[in-house]
């Protein structure tokens, strides 16, 4: 016989297993539709029940060649496989009993027809289950309703990750292999859905193994089975995880062969096991450290934007949750002094100010200097001369001053000199850029950019090849 | 408002006069036609002009869909220049120094490397082609950089090198969208589109996203490369010439003065808000900031695309040739659009495409002198940013759409006249620089012959990613409802490459 015959057969199971459905709800109507003359459709029904037991135990058959065939395991058929079987058996005692008694309104035959209806429809439900996922039903149900019932038991992990100052510290198991197994492998080997009986959320069960046997060799750690199956290509059938579920990246399959080069230790610390911190370093959590201050201020009332919005300032948030702003006079470049005096009750929220362009004098210095979160001033092409900057020495968060084309002496820059924030000063263009040696610019306590860059001309400039 | 008046009055006269039974009959079919359709089109776009940025909400997007957002986080850059080479330049004559080809040079290409691959125009078994420029370290970060580009050596301190990109297009339109819409299909909005929508523009007198040409011809792909896909279009990108009048029909008409056209432009705004008001599609309110923009554009478009402004210095550095359409005119002109506050200005030179196939397309002839067209210009416009404390907060990335081979082209199989090089999509230089990069370094590595990389590997779906993080975005959750679904600009992909961020 050709060795195709038995997996064909045993995967018309699921095309099979309808016939004895359709055929014993059949019966089952047959028997119980008759209202006066319960006898009525007896031959029938006979031959109803001799059909359905026949294709029961046909579907019953191709259902254990299916099984055979394809390597289901034990555990996750077993209920539908028993009680398929019993489908079938009582399918042939009901249609005995109906032959015996010549009679459908037997007692013993109700209690038959009940056991037989409830048999078929949980077997057919288990079996619906194994084909298209014990989900499959509940999935669509109101997220509500499926946790009133305990439907939902998919477990969701955060990507994984290091602290960048402490990964030293970090269990190479618990804090690195077991996130990264629980990532990428849990869905499917876990307590409740193991596939190859391979469970993969603890220690004990790793070491443990699946139906192949252990899944890490502690004397060859890199044939381990569990890493050779994640390095195969993607195409290949014993790739793991399968193809269409989500892929580890490659610095997470590094850990764990360097975990197992490290001697697949439970207790070992990412410092202890001496792997290089460029195997870590993609996972590390940047602490972003924004320049700008950290601040416990009310976000602004809508109003107040409206307002100076309509006097043609542009004022926005940094970004959509941080309560500090920018505020320029891009589309407001004839603003003078007295236009930022609006700002007034909005000071302490601008970090960012730009007054390029604008008609500001040295007169408004001051009012900038109550401005105590500013980060960055901008003022370039303006009038400002800088006769009173001592005044944004109180500016303690000021880090970046632009002055490009502004009238700014080297004297009145010096004022700013020990500046307790302030890192860098752009003066391209200015007085300061023109009247003395930048040498005696780095003696100041922040950068000064004076630009003035030129790139010589070569002789290869204008050469046509 | 008495004019306006008079005009609705009669609008709504000419229209009465029309209105016939057989309009009725008209409206009947397919008003009926157009209930039976909706429950079928329902969902299809649920809030179109209001970014889908973390829950935000904002109704003066309704009525002008330019004003600017604050980003969902930090950003790093508010601006960027993108300098697109269409035609893309070969990375082993520029970037990727690869002695080991210059050993194999007219050696067959290993067959291995060529198995099931497809190139455009390379068939059979073509020769390796050794670099045909001189390579040196430079700078501290002692970055490779040929002498194909002396002037851009010099700066290369200030960039982050991305070595190994790879594309899945080896055509040049196809590639060019994915490129720069994250698609490699049309329909899809630019990059430059997503980030002006997402963030509106700064400067209310000029348009949010400029594109400037050069090279004589636009990208293979058309417009597309900037249009706005499904976005509304008024996020597409304003295309200027850099010869001539920037914009078309800029300057008024003879006899006309400027209240006259302000007057003329209010009142087509208000019979198209009265449009807006009756259908209510977004189009309309594009249409209405269009006409507002134009206006505004009238005085300060002129001034910003002004080079001859600048002082003598400045087109020295530059190397401009004005008058003409060049591409040095063009990087000066993206650093004062910048300087003005332009969101994202996207400059293509065209001309990139070396095959071989003539003096002009010959990697060692027309490619230098290509190289000469944008070494000063690139090198001048990264000092220019950085002498105005521009670069603390303008992203600027250079790259083409694709690479190119490490084979000599042999185009129908045959040996060519002059030396050149085939479509490559395997790997590809680019390179970022200025606002939140990590400059003087390098990522990514290609192998002995430039063919693949073996380290760092970057798709354009990465590049993207890496870019909407310097704008404060999160890529995966900066989306835009169309069709009944959510869409990125990253698709479903994209890594933030953090290597390179500062």
């Amino acid at each position: 016989m050709p060795l195709f015959i038995f997996p064909l057969i045993g995967r018309f199971h699921p095309l099979i297993v309808h016939l004895p459905i359709g055929f014993i709800l059949f019966a089952l109507i047959l028997m119980y539709y008759p209202r006066k003359d319960k006898n009525l459709l007896l031959p029938t029904v006979q031959f109803a029940l001799l059909l359905s037991t026949l294709t029961a135990f046909f579907a019953c058959i191709t259902g254990i060649i299916l099984y055979n065939q394809e390597g289901y395991a034990f555990d996750t058929i077993q209920n539908h496989l028993i009680l398929g079987i019993l489908t079938a058996l009582t399918c042939l005692s009901l249609y005995l009993l109906v032959k015996k008694y010549q009679s459908t309104s037997n007692p013993k035959i109700h209690i038959g027809s009940a056991i037989l209806f409830l048999s078929l429809t949980i077997t057919g439900h288990l079996g619906g289950n194994l084909t298209h996922g014990e989900t499959y039903l509940t999935e669509v149900l109101p997220e509500g309703v499926q946790e009133t019932f305990g439907f939902k038991i998919q477990e969701q992990f955060e990507p994984f990750s290091i602290d960048a100052d402490a990964w030293e510290q970090a269990l190479f198991f618990d804090e690195v292999v077991q996130p990264i197994l629980n990532q990428n492998c849990r869905s499917c080997h876990n307590e409740k859905n193991s596939k190859g009986d391979l469970i993969l959320t603890s220690k004990e069960s790793l070491l443990e193994g699946g139906k192949n046997g252990e899944v890490i060799f502690h004397k060859t750690p890199l044939e381990s089975e569990l890493i050779k199956r994640m390095l195969l290509p993607l195409d290949h059938e014993d790739h793991m995880p399968p193809k269409e579920k989500r892929q580890p990246v490659e610095a997470e399959v590094a850990l764990i062969i360097a975990w197992l080069h490290a001697g697949t230790s439970f207790e070992e610390t990412l410092g202890q096991s001496g792997i290089s911190v460029d195997l870590v370093s993609s996972f590390f959590v940047k602490n972003e450290t924004s320049i700008y201050p950290e601040v416990q201020l009310e976000p602004l009332e809508e109003d107040v934007f409206k307002e100076l919005k309509g006097k043609g300032f542009f004022i926005e948030k940094l970004s959509v949750t941080f309560p500090l702003l920018k505020v320029s006079t891009i589309n407001f470049t004839n603003a003078e002094n007295q236009d930022l005096e609006s700002l007034e009750p909005i000071l302490a929220y601008i970090t960012i100010l730009d007054l390029s362009l604008s008609n500001v004098t040295d007169d408004i210095i001051p009012l900038i200097g109550k401005m105590e979160n500013l980060t960055v001033l901008k003022l370039n092409e303006t009038k400002i001369e800088g006769q009173n900057f001592e005044i944004l020495k109180g500016n303690a968060h000021l880090i970046q001053l632009h002055l490009t084309k502004s009238m700014v002496n080297r004297d009145n820059l010096g004022k700013l000199n020990s500046h307790p924030s302030l890192q860098k000063v752009f003066a391209y263009e200015t007085p300061l850029a023109k009247e003395i040696n930048v040498e005696k610019l780095k003696e100041l306590s922040f950068k000064v950019e004076v630009g003035n860059f030129e790139l010589p001309s070569l002789p290869t400039d204008r050469m046509k090849y | 408002m008495k004019r306006l008046e008079n005009l609705l009055t009669e609008l709504h006269r000419t229209q009465l006069e029309k209105q016939t039974r057989r309009h009725f009959l008209l409206d009947c079919v397919s008003k009926m036609g157009g209930l039976a359709l909706a429950p079928l089109l329902f969902g299809c776009e649920t809030n179109p002009g209001v970014p889908k940025v973390q829950g935000l909400q904002l109704s003066d997007r309704d009525l002008n869909p330019l004003s600017p957002l604050p980003p969902p986080y930090f950003a790093k850059a508010k601006s960027v220049i993108y300098l697109h080479m269409a035609g893309s330049p070969s990375q082993l004559e520029l970037f990727d120094f690869k002695p080991e080809l210059v050993k194999y040079n007219n050696q067959p290409c290993p067959e291995s490397l060529l198995e099931g691959r497809k190139f455009a125009f390379i068939r059979g078994v073509p020769n390796l082609l050794g670099p045909q420029s001189n390579f040196a370290q430079h700078g501290e970060s002692g970055a490779w950089v040929s002498d194909y580009l002396p002037h851009f050596s010099k700066v290369v301190d200030e960039v982050a090198f991305l070595k190994a990109v790879h594309t899945d297009q080896f055509n040049h339109g196809p590639a060019q969208l994915f490129m720069q819409t994250g698609s490699p299909r049309l329909g899809r909005p630019s990059l430059g589109s997503w980030v002006t929508y997402g963030l509106g523009t700064e400067n209310q007198n000029l348009p949010g996203f400029v594109v400037l040409t050069s090279g004589g011809k636009t990208p293979d792909a058309g417009k597309s490369v900037w249009g706005s896909g499904f976005l509304p279009s008024v996020y597409q990108g304003v295309q200027c010439r850099s010869k001539g009048d920037p914009v078309l029909y800029l300057e008024d008409p003879k006899g006309i003065n400027r209240d006259l056209k302000k007057t003329l432009v209010s009142s087509i705004n208000e019979v198209n808000k009265a449009e807006f008001e009756a259908f209510g599609d977004p189009e309309t309110l594009a249409r209405i900031n269009q006409y507002e923009m134009a206006y505004r554009m009238q005085i300060e478009v002129p001034n910003v695309m002004k080079i001859n402004d600048e002082p003598e210095s400045i087109h020295q550095l530059y190397g401009t040739k004005p008058g003409e359409e060049a591409f040095a005119n063009n990087c000066l002109l993206a650093r004062k659009l910048v300087e003005k506050g332009v969101r994202f200005v996207q400059l293509y030179d065209w001309g990139w495409d070396s095959h071989g196939t003539d003096h002009d397309t010959a990697i060692d002839l027309g490619l230098r002198n290509k190289c000469n067209e944008i070494d000063r210009p690139i090198a001048a416009l990264l000092l220019d940013l950085k002498q105005r404390g521009l670069l603390e907060d303008t992203l600027v990335v250079w790259g083409g759409e694709f690479g190119r081979t490490p084979m000599q082209e042999n185009r129908e199989g045959k040996t060519m006249g002059f030396k050149g090089r085939d479509h490559h999509v395997d790997a590809f230089t680019m390179w970022m620089a200025g606002a939140g990069i990590k400059s003087g370094t390098s990522y990514g590595q290609t192998d002995d012959f430039g063919f693949s990389g073996v380290e760092g590997k970057v798709s354009v779906h990465d590049v993207h990613a890496t870019i909407l993080q310097v704008l404060g975005f999160d890529h995966e959750k900066f989306t835009y409802d169309f069709q009944g679904r959510p869409f990125r600009l990253t698709d479903v992909e994209g890594e933030i490459i953090r290597d390179i961020l500062a």
